[in-house]
């Protein structure tokens, strides 16, 4: 139930742009990535950031198709 | 994702010379009837796919989970754009995806590479700050929030101090009162 209610407080109702983070000094240049677990679309398998980073230098891009 | 197409050319042309380019897909922007939030996983996975399939994306997407960890992570923004070096350090973040920058900051990482190569002595490494303009055209946001749906539209209009163009629609409205 708390689950829930995270995803229904993370797709906020209508485009709001009130809850944005500070983004200059949230994770300014210079510190670590975040190692995050996505889900690879198309193998439907789990990876992490670092996988790709270990290897090669990334560019990720975020966003959605609206 | 206004800048699909020209990230699409910097893929094809740093891909090969050791860049990994991906897009993380995250909340919609702007959901509607057509394309409204991700309450599910299976949802998510089938507007993804859909949507690789209409724009075409060639990037390849990764999916962050429903509760936006990583989106969240890395500051809750609809466009954002950052770089990581092999290190796993932030090298380059943006505000929105600007493909005339993400160009320079590659060509600069291809640079670094090639000083490193020759054995450059001193390399002074500094961070620079900067503002950036993305020109954009109101037909392509217009057909966006179509597509996504009435709502998408309407809360557009209610949010309309923050875009200065006037699609069909706005045009419209104000032609009626």
């Amino acid at each position: 139930m708390a689950e829930q209610t995270e995803i229904q407080k993370y797709n906020y109702r209508d485009f709001i742009s009130s809850d944005f983070l500070p983004f200059r000094t949230h994770l300014p240049v210079g510190s670590s990535a975040p190692d995050c677990q996505l889900i690879l679309l198309g193998k439907n398998q789990s990876v992490r950031l670092s996988d790709y980073w270990k290897k090669n230098d990334l560019v990720v891009e975020f966003g959605s198709f609206t | 994702m206004g800048e699909v197409p020209p990230l699409t050319k910097l893929y094809e042309r740093y891909q090969p010379c050791g860049f990994e380019f991906f897009i993380v897909y995250i909340r919609e922007a702007h959901p509607g009837e057509n394309f409204p939030h991700h309450v599910s996983f299976e949802q998510k996975i089938a507007q993804a796919r859909k949507l690789q399939e209409l724009e075409r994306v060639e990037i390849p997407i990764l999916l962050d989970d429903l509760e936006g960890t990583a989106h969240r992570a890395y500051g809750l923004l609809p466009n954002m754009v950052y770089l990581i070096d092999r290190d796993g350090l932030v090298v380059y973040k943006s505000d929105w995806t600007d493909a005339h920058e993400i160009d320079g900051m590659c060509e600069s990482l291809v640079r670094l590479d090639d000083m490193n190569a020759r054995g450059v002595p001193i390399i002074r490494k500094g961070i620079s700050e900067r503002l950036h303009w993305i020109p954009m055209d109101p037909r392509d946001r217009e057909r966006i929030y179509r597509r996504s749906g009435e709502k998408a539209i309407r809360d557009y209009l209610n949010a309309k101090g923050h875009l200065r163009y006037a699609t069909d629609v706005e045009k419209l409205n104000r032609r009626q009162t």
